[in-house]
């Protein structure tokens, strides 16, 4: 069953439905099955998981079934590791479905945000629609992904924005 | 992941962060009103309006002036402009792995259709 439906363009769509989420849709020109191998296979995500500049990407695994591990490392010139993420799939629907947690930390092991994280993939006429919902455990735990820069959130506030900057 | 700390924009955030906030905002965008005027259609107390206003005035997305008895409140825009240009900065940072992903793709496409040839 596709609950996703397709967008055209490509162009990345950002809202927050709830208090606790943040959602990310966009499109590819590919099958869905090439999008969830390029989402789950390290060497590929290694690809295109870019670090922010001057950073590198040390260590990459993704053990694609329930009860398996995402884990990736990167380090930076100050510090190996300057960030760790460490999670596990509690739901794996090949090419359609997958669930998993994601704990991100700092090289000190200050954790810097937990959350669970979904991807969901339609395909229609070859091109793919993923979907990704990241879900906090509270408001403030996803406002507090949001001021580290993971998201701005706060769709209606946007609208109200450009509303007004036109 | 932009590992982005402005305390400028925080206040800005914290500011529309709150739907009372936020209302003032679009009444004032139909230009200066003093602080009863804003108070009335919220159904706010005097005070709990002025609260409101001193956490806009702490972003700088109002200023108010006195005219005589008269606190007017006008909005200013530049912080806003400034927020929306840091969401487009967050947006690009995605769209920047997508894209990368975009490129990923089209070589594991031909690579697919040379497989299958």
């Amino acid at each position: 069953m596709n609950t996703v439906s397709p967008v055209h363009p490509k162009g990345l769509q950002l809202s927050t439905p709830t208090d606790t989420q943040i959602v990310l849709v966009r499109g590819f020109n590919a099958p869905r099955r090439l999008v969830w191998e390029a989402m789950f296979t390290p060497d590929k995500m290694r690809r295109w998981m870019l670090p922010p500049p001057g950073w590198t990407m040390t260590s990459c695994e993704c053990d694609l079934r329930v009860g398996g591990a995402v884990g990736v490392a990167w380090k930076s010139a100050e510090a190996d590791p300057a960030m760790t993420l460490r999670g596990v799939f509690t739901e794996v629907t090949p090419h359609e479905r997958a669930v998993h947690t994601e704990t991100m930390a700092l090289g000190s092991g200050q954790v810097i945000g937990s959350l669970v994280e979904k991807h969901e993939f339609a395909e229609e006429g070859g091109a793919t629609t993923m979907r990704i919902t990241q879900t906090y455990a509270s408001k403030e735990a996803r406002d507090g992904a949001i001021a580290s820069g993971m998201d701005q959130g706060m769709e209606s506030c946007y609208q109200l924005l450009e509303a007004l900057v036109a | 992941m932009v590992l982005d700390a402005s305390p400028r924009l925080d206040a800005v955030f914290h500011a529309l962060s709150h739907p009372a906030r936020r209302a003032i905002i679009r009444q004032l965008s139909a230009g200066e009103q003093n602080l009863s005027e804003l108070a009335a259609p919220l159904k706010m107390t005097f005070p709990a309006a002025t609260k409101h206003v001193r956490v806009l005035e702490h972003a700088k997305l109002v200023r108010r002036r006195v005219a005589g008895r008269e606190h007017l409140c006008r909005l200013t825009a530049a912080p806003l402009k400034e927020a929306t240009s840091w969401t487009e900065q967050f947006r690009k940072h995605w769209e920047v792995r997508f894209e990368a992903l975009d490129s990923l793709l089209e070589e594991m496409k031909s690579e697919d259709r040379s497989r299958r040839s």
